[in-house]
């Protein structure tokens, strides 16, 4: 998954380069690889490059940032299917969407990124409790997270 | 033990002196026997003539008992024993000795017994309170060892030679050493069941003894309770208690006879110290020289034993007992009450059983004392003494502390309340704080403070600063500081509290602030004021200790920081210290008051809020030159460079030195048109009557000063004529310059030429010099030509900013100052038709006129205009005198306020990426809490950033790629080339 120069397309030389590298030289041989594009199939490393390929791949021009919507979207797309639990996708998705900060309605690649790698490290509500927003290093996105996640666990 | 090296010697010495003595004739026979046989050592003594020989020595030892000493001879004896253990008879010599010993000694055991018998029979019920009876066993005991001690030298001298030869080979006690031995056993440890007729139990004890010896297993008296030993050490532990609670009456004459048998243990302690071979069974035991070895069989302590574990059991027992029972509710100790009242310095209101914290302190004080002196007069030796010491210590202080802390009224709480609520003298907004502290306080410093009168706190002197500090309760204070600094961790408490109040009073005057019960001047003041108080009782009662110190300054800055608001606050006070407050003081007082408030901006985290504030005020100072004075001013800027270095006051700096120089110009400026008076008469002067409108102007540096783009507004014609002309000589002399005219803070002189009032003696016009901004001098011109001009008009013709037009308007109609009548009434300015009059009736008994400003919050209120009859007008622009400048409340800068300001926070912003691109060009990679932690640290002169805040500012820069997360680690960050 190597970074297209332009947002939203994929140019000839690179899918070659793409195809080569995947030692795809004919059409027979696509059609096997096809299953193993599934994400589900990639390891941790290969599926990180991927998903930071969603990112780029969908940003618009010169533009380094995504909309919240598109945000939601994507997520929802690359992230089913079991790489991370889907309630942290879920309430991710909602705290994006109910969140009323301004600055919050583009979405960094950093902020992107780290959430993948937030999972990953924060798998379920019991890891969250273990959250220390004071030592953190996560963008203040992902810790303001947190504190939703709290409040919502406070009032159940 | 170098004493009991001292005294072998001169017993040698002794010994020698007696030789040589009965040398003379006194013995032929014994000499002749020596020297009939001088060299045949080998032969046989026979049993029978060694017992012949021993039996002569004991009786010498019964005469010595008998104190008939004086009557033999001890060459000879010494002779005898001598021979004795030559000839191998050591043993039989050794033993009888030991023999004769526990006779001696039993005999004044049971001598004993039967007086302490008699004793306790005499005073059967009465324990402690039999009078003087009681110590005649401790006499008859001190009495019986002085003797036995004497005795044991002699009997030394006699044996010596068996004390070198014998002694050391069979791992014997020396003599000496076997006599104190003997004494703790038979007397020290005999049982008070033993009957008093002592020769008939005397071969059953030997038996005993002889048994107890061979198995050198612990004594049976150990586990008896009742030796004559514990008789006599309960009866010392009574003379003691009695000497605590002050009923002894002979007391110097006690305490000796107590030295001397706490001597006597200790003697004994160390008699036992050493591990002999006292029988042949434990023979494998090395001996041991050092007296002081202490886990052997026969080991028992008898000092720690008899005496000090119960004596420290006991004082333990007693001062707990005496300090919870002052401290609770309980009665006190009976007879000791009126000690008690004198020691302290009780006002006279307690009663006298329970005692208030500082009268406890200084009753705890005088014991410790007392244990001390005792201590030393008893001769207590010195683990003894400090471990007495640490357990009135412990029971006195240490577990007490947190109650003497915390007690009502008199707790260290309690007095640092008063303290810190004593009133200030000239400060009505710290009286009425500290007048609510009082409400709240139930002490008896409240009592006093509440009778109005301060007077009747004695010791109460203001400093000279004008905060009263209650030097009184300081040395209460002191006193109680000094007691707990004996058991460090107690002092804890006290430092707790000290911080807890800081606290509790700081966020109160935090409240007053918020509710806007006290402006922000007097809420600094209060800070000053009680930052004095309670600097005065660290450095005074907690002797200025470096912890103490440290927790003052965590706690006021603690509450300080709390918001914005300090800083904000404090840099008002300063503000109206360096206008009205230092005008005319003497240099001292300046430097005093400028360091009180440094020491309040030392606190401070939000230095940059000050800064902003403080610019903001010196400008409006500059401006409208309403500086005190200008020393105390350059005094202020260097105290904040000295305390934050060259770049935070590099701009209040400039300041000054753009003042400077707008006078050489002005000066430049004056001479210059002087030139041009003669030559060219200006028309649009001579409109105005002739007169020339002189214009003053600050040319001032844009960056230094806080500058706000506010469009200039239109001024009259002619001041603008008068401005033009400036600009056009500043341009050219200053070519590649820009001026911008802020007319935001000028001022302006207008005479005003009125009509005489109607019924008025005088007849012809009064004028008045009024002395306004240029804005309102720009809404007052324009009523030379038209008496009644409404808002919308006057905003038309001058644009002032909205706000600021209400404000100067209604500045100008207040009652006091009515040059102007509103159209409608009550409060501030309907809208854009409402009328403004020209007010001919306009009075005032000065000449000149200083309008005054109403703030921004009053300019909707206050006012109630009449309405208004027209009346010639006749205001002209006379020598008006105006600054252009800008120097404005800007956004966010609102006094009092609580948050940090908007421009501040763009400044923050800006250093924070700043530093942190620093960092990490320098640093390259770097952990994230290491680079907040640094940047923190760089930036602690300025303000304190949020780790938030923070990491809002390194997203950023990731952001705009100057730095990125490590792909292994996202904790940690790269710089990006």
């Amino acid at each position: 998954w190597e970074p297209t120069k332009k947002p939203a397309e994929i140019q000839k030389e690179e899918w070659m380069a793409g195809c080569h590298k995947l030692q795809l030289d004919s059409v027979d041989k696509f059609k096997k690889l096809l299953p193993s594009l599934d994400t589900g199939f990639m390891d941790r490393e290969e599926f990180g490059d991927f998903y930071k390929f969603c990112f780029q791949f969908n940003r618009s021009g010169t533009h380094k940032t995504l909309d919240k919507d598109l945000v939601v979207a994507l997520l929802k797309m690359c992230l089913t299917g079991g790489r991370i639990q889907s309630e942290r996708l879920n309430t991710y998705c909602d705290f994006l969407e109910t969140t009323k900060d301004e600055s919050y309605s583009k979405i960094t690649l950093d902020q992107w990124r780290s959430f993948l790698d937030f999972s990953y490290e924060y798998p379920d509500a019991d890891a969250l409790e273990k959250y220390d927003e004071s030592q953190s290093a996560w963008p203040v996105l992902i810790d303001e997270y947190c504190e939703h996640m709290e409040k919502l666990g406070k009032k159940k | 033990m170098e004493g009991a090296a001292a005294t072998s010697t001169s017993a040698r010495s002794n010994s020698a002196n007696n030789n040589a003595s009965s040398s003379n004739g006194n013995a032929a026979s014994s000499s002749r026997k020596f020297t009939i046989k001088p060299f045949r050592s080998y032969t046989q003594m026979d049993t029978s003539s060694a017992h012949d020989t021993f039996s002569s020595l004991a009786s010498a030892m019964d005469e010595i008992h008998n104190r008939n000493a004086s009557t033999l001879s001890f060459e000879e004896l010494y002779r005898n024993a001598y021979n004795l253990v030559l000839h191998k008879h050591g043993g039989l010599l050794y033993e009888g000795v030991q023999d004769r010993l526990s006779v001696h000694l039993r005999r004044s055991g049971a001598k004993l017994v039967k007086l302490a018998r008699e004793e306790s029979a005499a005073s059967g019920n009465g324990n402690g309170n039999g009078g003087g009876d009681q110590y005649k066993l401790l006499e008859e005991m001190a009495n019986c060892w002085t003797e036995h001690r004497i005795t044991m030298v002699m009997v030394r001298d006699i044996f010596m030679y068996m004390d070198r030869t014998y002694v050391p080979q069979h791992r014997k006690r020396p003599v000496y050493d076997l006599g104190l031995w003997l004494f703790r056993r038979v007397v020290w440890e005999r049982s008070m069941e033993d009957d008093g007729n002592d020769m008939e139990e005397y071969e059953g004890e030997q038996q005993a003894m002889q048994m107890s010896m061979g198995n050198s297993g612990p004594l049976k008296s150990a586990e008896n309770d009742s030796t004559l030993g514990t008789v006599a050490s309960t009866l010392v532990l009574q003379v003691i208690h009695a000497d605590r609670q002050n009923r002894l009456s002979d007391a110097p004459q006690r305490t000796s006879l107590l030295k001397e048998l706490i001597h006597m243990l200790l003697e004994l302690a160390h008699a036992n110290a050493g591990q002999f071979n006292d029988s042949s069974v434990l023979g494998a035991r090395g001996r041991r020289t050092d007296q002081q070895g202490g886990n052997g069989v026969d080991n028992i302590p008898v000092y720690e034993r008899d005496f000090e574990e119960v004596f420290l059991g006991e004082s333990q027992d007693f001062y707990r007992m005496e300090s919870t029972s002052r401290l609770s509710h309980s009665v006190g100790l009976g007879g000791a009450n009126d000690d008690i009242s004198n020691s302290t310095n009780d006002n006279g209101s307690k009663p006298a059983a329970k005692y208030s914290a500082m009268e406890y302190v200084h009753r705890a004080q005088s014991r410790l004392l007392e244990e001390k002196t005792r201590a030393g007069l008893l001769d207590l030796p010195t683990q003894t003494k400090s471990a007495l010491l640490r357990i009135v210590e412990t029971e006195l202080i240490e577990r007490h502390a947190k109650t003497l802390v915390e007690m009502e009224g008199s707790g260290f709480s309690s007095i640092l309340k008063v303290v810190a609520s004593s009133p200030a003298v000239g400060s009505v907004a710290a009286a009425s704080a500290s007048g609510r502290l009082m409400m709240a306080s139930p002490a008896r410093g409240a009592l006093g403070m509440g009778a109005g009168s301060r007077g009747m706190l004695g010791g109460m002197e203001p400093s000279e600063n004008g905060v009263v500090i209650d030097r009184d309760r300081i040395a209460d204070l002191a006193a109680m500081y000094d007691l707990f600094s004996r058991v460090p961790s107690s002092v804890n408490h006290l430092r707790d509290a000290l911080s807890e109040r800081i606290r509790l009073d700081g966020r109160a005057l935090v409240r007053d602030q918020e509710t806007n019960v006290a402006p922000p001047a007097a809420f600094v003041k209060g800070v000053l004021d009680m930052r004095e108080r309670f600097a005065a009782v660290v450095s005074d009662a907690m002797r200025g200790e470096k912890k103490g110190q440290k927790r003052m300054r965590e706690a006021f800055e603690d509450f300080l920081n709390a918001d914005a608001r300090a800083a904000n606050c404090l840099a008002v006070y300063v503000d109206e210290l360096l206008r009205v407050g230092l005008r005319g003081a003497e240099e001292r007082k300046v430097a005093r008051e400028l360091d009180r408030v440094i020491v309040i901006f030392r606190y401070l985290a939000d230095k940059d809020v000050f800064e902003a504030y403080y610019k903001n005020h010196l400008a409006k100072r500059l401006l409208g030159n309403k500086s005190g004075s200008e020393e105390a001013e350059r005094a202020m800027v260097s105290l904040l460079k000295a305390e934050c270095g060259y770049q935070f006051t590099s701009k209040l700096e400039g300041m000054f030195n753009d003042m400077r120089i707008s006078k050489e110009t002005a000066e430049k400026y004056r001479s210059h048109k002087k030139g041009l008076v003669n030559t060219s008469t200006d028309a649009r002067d001579a409109e105005n009557g002739g007169k020339p409108v002189d214009v003053e102007v600050s040319v001032l540096s844009n960056s230094h000063w806080p500058s706000q783009n506010v469009q200039p507004c239109i001024l009259p014609t002619a001041v603008k004529a008068a401005m033009d002309r400036f600009q056009k000589y500043y341009l050219t002399t200053y070519t590649g310059r820009k001026l911008s005219w802020q007319t935001f803070t000028g001022s302006a002189e207008i005479r005003a030429t009125l009509p005489p009032i109607k019924g008025s003696k005088k007849s012809n016009a009064r004028r008045h010099d009024l002395s306004v901004t240029t804005y309102q001098m720009c809404i007052l011109v324009l009523f030379n030509t038209q008496d009644v001009l409404t808002l919308k008009q006057i905003r038309d013709e001058t644009h002032i900013p909205e706000d600021e037009l209400r404000r100067h308007l209604v500045s100008l109609c207040t009652p006091k100052h009515r040059i102007l009548r509103k159209g409608s009434k009550g409060k501030g300015i309907s809208g854009d038709d409402d009328t403004f009059t020209y007010n001919a009736e306009y009075t005032s008994k000065m000449t000149r006129v200083k309008i005054p400003m109403v703030s921004m919050r009053d300019a909707t209120g206050s006012a109630t205009g009449t309405a208004a009859t027209s009346g010639a007008n006749g205001i002209d622009g006379g020598a008006a005198a105006m600054g252009g400048a800008g120097a404005a409340a800007s956004r966010g800068l609102v006094d009092g306020s609580s948050t940090v300001p908007i421009a501040v926070e763009e400044d923050r912003r800006h250093l924070l990426e700043a530093a942190i691109v620093r960092i990490m060009k320098a640093r390259k990679i770097l952990n994230h809490n290491d680079l907040v932690a640094e940047v923190t640290r760089q930036l602690s002169g300025r303000f304190a950033p949020q780790p938030q805040f923070v990491k809002k500012r390194v997203e950023s820069l990731i952001e705009r790629e100057y730095l990125e997360r490590d792909e292994g680690d996202r904790r940690v960050y790269r710089y990006m080339a």
